[in-house]
């Protein structure tokens, strides 16, 4: 009966971000978020293994918005209980931060079989956050898992590797990140959505975590966040017809020096 | 000679050291500090000395039956106490699924901040290391900073080149190995069958989109790419959607690099371009007029890749006969 | 008039849902093969939206329901309605089974309850309604199937005909609600002594006929049955004898509001197809899109949607009062309770609206589309043949619509049948 915490981004939707044309910044603060797509075969993977042996499934989030929707979302999938940090003192938070503060919350609430967290984040992509998240709490990390099999305390995990497969073992308590081939995550049922209105989200600022302000310093600094600059020759190669445009396609190659004569 | 305060680079991949070494050169000088490696395995000495020819100023050496394969745990170990003992000004770790894991623990372990999948990397005027990244899925780049001390990088495949040798040899120093036990064990380990050569360092890439009808159809990609002595990739749709492929070429995919890219039938969706951004020339060939790739493309085809393409391929034999 | 137009967390949590379980399982494709291909519907998709919640939602939950209100539901039927424009779905499990499911509920025994309702819920067997007789449709009153007392059974016999569902229910098991004369006819009040019952589509006697090929929302049938000696056990009666007339009438309300509901799905389908054609396709070196003719048409459609939205939400607010007062366990507001013909009013409003401006929608994406609108790479035709269905006749007529609303303006005296 495994008590697992998932671990969820309420990440920006990367496909609904706009670009300020004049001076390409990307236009982030009115853009709709949901939770990240890894995090969701997170979630999936910890309510099955819920199906399977029973146990409790736990959501965790980080965030200075109001992430009660994507909570609800979260136990309408299948957690029984969602804790929220919500602190404005977040804004401009970095993974190092997210760890940091993560691991406070996981030992406030202080039980836990298994923490399950999504490869990376679909907004930043860095992957730091689970593996740091597991150093600190001094526990065996397994990332990139894409099948995950639990018996007896003991966690089977199988990682995608660039050039292999590798399967690990390892007692629990252990960290994972899964990535998306692990599983797809469900639909939940409309009676699961009515049922989730009376679960508990319990809401903490950083102040019941016991974290002064000071020790809130992201260590990444960001500059400047714009739209990827283009610069292509965007040449038009036209022609009566398709041997025409051909040639004039081999001699832009041999101009750019990319056919060997 | 010390390392103190300088250039750390780390990976478990040999190209990616020496491309890393090359940037960790240039860093180094600018910051009048050294440049260190270290290279870990089970004899790997020779490897060791190849790698002093390429500009640093010491190679470590963690050579160990115990680290025969990569096992988190033990390599960052070891990593971790080289650091803290020369107190790194910057730590450059490749890229790779393992790299980021490692760097993301030693980020950890050290209470100090990460920058991933930097493709640039530069020191600005008043001395500090400025990275720059991708984020939001391919939409957005970021310029960044590290605050604290050291500045763990990770660094992708092909952002650097590869050095040239250097004239001075850097000194070699081996390492006592007192590794961590491993929490893990490994249970088994599947090699993935691999090309000779992968299609993130394919120098010629023709690529298909949904343009392309059948699967049967990629034999005329594969000629062409035949003779432009290159690889044949796909798009996302047709591997996700269509399962004609396992893999393909885009941000969550294959991020490619080549000299030539010619995308045939590909309309060009952000996470593609992000993908083939760093080709140093794209042809596009798609009917649609207002195709996004068109935007990122140096040559623009308009036409129909059914009729280009087999010009294309008549037009270069047409060559090779001359 | 205190009130608030948002919605819920939970109703977005349980609209996002809905439309997830579509875009997985209603793609364009299968909605096109569906309509393509014709009856029955797919027992797989009807499954899945009996373990997704979305059939008869509102029927309670110690029913096997959801317990939703109708503003809830709408807002559901809305998505069916997106997720299939041809309006199969909506007809059979919005239209039939939610609003006609629900209201067999609210007076069938739990015999019935057991056997057939919490199995339609489940998406297992299908509840219809038959009304339409080969004498008319409209004219409920006039309807001449008959129904007498044996000990504690009842013998039909009758004929009903343009019924939804038919293929269906014989495939899958169920049956449906039919009204029966049980007393003497009386002229001037020929409504009274009527009595609803639930006929099992196995009965003995019950003979089903084959479907007719319709014009449009092919994936749900068409088709009809006759009864001769049709004995139904007095448990199988809904609600008191003599009454089911005006259970009937509830009926038609509860499944009109989900067609106007659906409706606004297919027409926020049309125009999310539509618009980004007009906005890229150019003609004389500019979008479509440009063109006021054609740009003028595209609010007047969206702006007509909105009203549609805004008249069946009301709609539904006035039904789940009136349930509230019933002593339903919905908690809608302090507000009285509206009387039944007020309600009926404003329903048959939003059914008027609903299905004739879906068919002006339909049409006029065809035309701002050009030929490929014509083509069956779009849904336009395959919406339009569909919602035609419920201008027509299901679940009432056009012009019976308007009746209702000219009753409550004017008076009875000036009903065109008096």
């Amino acid at each position: 009966m495994p008590t697992i915490i998932v671990c969820l981004k309420y990440a920006v939707d990367v496909t609904q971000i706009k670009v300020e044309l004049a001076t390409r910044k990307l236009i982030i603060t009115s853009v709709p978020r949901k939770i990240s797509d890894f995090d969701k075969n997170a979630l999936e993977e910890a309510v099955k293994i819920k199906e399977k042996f029973g146990g409790e499934v736990i959501a965790l989030t980080l965030t200075t918005e109001d992430a009660s929707s994507a909570l609800r979302e979260a136990l309408a999938i299948g957690a029984d209980k969602a804790f929220l940090i919500k602190d404005p003192l977040l804004k401009d938070g970095d993974a190092f931060i997210t760890a940091s503060i993560l691991a406070k919350a996981i030992k406030k609430i202080n039980k836990f079989d298994l923490i399950i967290c999504g490869e990376a984040s679909i907004d930043s992509y860095s992957a730091q956050v689970g593996p740091r998240l597991g150093e600190i709490l001094g526990l065996p990390v397994i990332s990139y898992v894409r099948k995950l099999s639990l018996e007896n305390n003991v966690v089977v995990a199988e990682r995608g590797l660039e050039d292999c497969s590798e399967t690990v073992r390892a007692q629990l308590p252990v960290l994972i990140t899964v990535t998306k081939e692990i599983n797809v995550p469900r639909v939940p049922t409309l009676m699961d959505v009515i049922k989730a209105s009376k679960k508990q989200i319990v809401t903490w600022s950083l102040s019941d975590l016991g974290v002064p302000a000071e020790e809130v310093r992201a260590a990444i600094e960001v500059l400047d966040v714009s739209a990827p600059r283009v610069e292509r020759k965007k040449v038009k190669l036209e022609g009566e017809n398709a041997k025409e445009v051909a040639e004039k396609v081999v001699k832009a190659l041999i101009q750019e020096g990319l056919l060997k004569l | 000679m010390s390392t103190r305060d300088g250039v750390f680079v780390f990976s478990e991949n040999l190209n990616l050291t020496l491309e890393m070494l090359s940037k960790g050169r240039e860093l180094a000088d600018k910051l009048q500090k050294e440049l260190a490696a270290i290279i870990i395995g089970s004899g790997v000495q020779e490897q060791a000395a190849n790698l002093t020819k390429y500009g640093a100023d010491k190679i470590y050496v963690a050579d160990h039956p115990t680290l025969k394969n990569f096992q988190v745990d033990t390599y960052f170990s070891i990593l971790n106490s080289l650091v803290m003992e020369h107190n790194s000004e910057i730590i450059l770790i490749g890229s790779t699924k393992r790299g980021k894991e490692l760097a993301a623990r030693l980020a950890a372990r050290l209470k100090t901040g990460l920058i991933p999948d930097a493709f640039k990397l530069e020191i600005s005027s008043d001395g500090e290391l400025v990275a720059t990244r991708t984020v939001y899925g391919g939409n957005g780049i970021a310029v960044e900073k590290c605050r604290t001390k050291p500045k763990i990088i990770t660094v992708p495949p092909r952002a650097f080149e590869r050095p040239s040798p250097a004239e001075k040899k850097a000194e070699i120093a081996s390492v006592d190995v007192k590794p961590e036990a491993p929490k893990l064990e490994i249970v088994e380990i599947k090699p993935i069958e691999a090309a000779k050569v992968r299609i993130e360092e394919a120098t010629v890439i023709v690529s298909g989109g949904r343009g392309i009808e059948k699967k049967e159809d990629f034999k005329m990609l594969e000629e062409l790419a035949g003779l432009l002595g290159g690889f044949v990739g796909n798009t996302r749709p047709l591997a996700e959607d269509r399962k004609w492929f396992i893999e393909w070429v885009g941000l969550s995919g294959k991020k490619v690099k080549p000299n030539l890219y010619i995308a045939c039938g590909i309309s060009g969706m952000i996470q593609h371009i992000a993908g083939i951004r760093d080709s140093k020339v794209i042809v596009a060939i798609n009917k649609d007029p207002e195709a996004p790739i068109f935007e990122a493309a140096d040559y623009i085809v308009v036409g129909d890749l059914y009729q280009i393409v087999p010009a294309l391929i008549e037009a270069l034999k047409n060559i090779s006969k001359r | 008039m205190g009130f608030d137009f948002s919605e819920t967390e939970e109703q977005k949590l349980l609209v996002k849902n809905v439309k997830e379980w579509c875009q997985r399982n209603l793609t364009a494709e299968r909605v096109r093969e569906m309509d393509d291909k014709g009856h029955p519907y797919p027992k797989d998709i009807v499954e899945g939206l009996g373990r997704l919640g979305a059939i008869m939602g509102t029927v309670p939950q110690e029913h096997g329901g959801l317990g939703l209100d109708w503003k809830t539901q709408c807002l559901i039927a809305e998505v069916i309605g997106y997720y299939d424009p041809t309006i199969a779905t909506a007809a059979g499990f919005m239209a039939v089974e939610t609003g006609w499911g629900f209201t067999i509920n609210r007076y069938c025994s739990e015999t019935v309850r057991e056997k057939y309702i919490k199995p339609a819920i489940r998406g297992e067997k299908f509840v219809g309604i038959a009304t339409t007789e080969p004498v008319g449709g409209s004219d409920v009153a006039g309807h001449k199937t008959t129904a007498k007392k044996e000990g504690d059974e009842w013998v039909l016999n009758g004929e009903k005909t343009f019924i939804s569902g038919t293929e269906e229910c014989k495939l899958w098991g169920g049956g449906y609600w039919v009204n029966a004369r049980t007393g003497p006819l009386i002229p001037e009040a020929p409504h009274r002594n009527m009595t609803a019952f639930f006929v099992p589509i196995d009965a003995d006697g019950v003979e089903v006929v084959e479907p007719y090929r319709d014009a449009g929302r092919m994936a749900i049938s068409t088709g009809g049955f006759v009864l001769k000696n049709v004995r139904i056990p007095d448990e199988y009666r809904l609600g008191e004898v003599g009454k089911g007339f005006y259970y009937t009438m509830e009926g038609f309300d509860n499944a009109r509001i989900m067609i106007a509901a659906s409706c606004v799905g297919v027409i926020k389908r049309i125009l999310d197809e539509a618009i980004p054609y007009i906005k890229e396709r150019k003609v004389f070196g500019w979008p479509l899109a440009k063109y006021e003719a054609i740009q003028f048409e595209v609010a007047e459609i969206y702006m007509e949607m909105e009203a549609l939205r805004l008249m069946t939400l009301k709609a539904a607010w006035m039904q789940d009062i009136r349930y509230q007062e019933e002593g339903m366990p919905v908690k809608v507001s302090e507000a009285k309770t509206f009387k039944p013909t007020e309600i009926a009013k404003w329903i048959s409003m939003a059914k008027w609206k609903g299905p004739s401006l879906a068919l002006q929608a339909a049409e006029k994406a065809m035309i701002w589309l050009g030929a490929a609108g014509y083509t069956k790479e779009y849904l336009f035709e395959a919406a339009w043949r569909g919602v035609m269905s419920y201008v027509v006749g299901a679940e009432g007529g056009l012009n019976i619509q308007k009746i209702v609303v000219v009753r409550e303006l004017l008076g009875r005296e000036f009903m065109p049948y008096k």
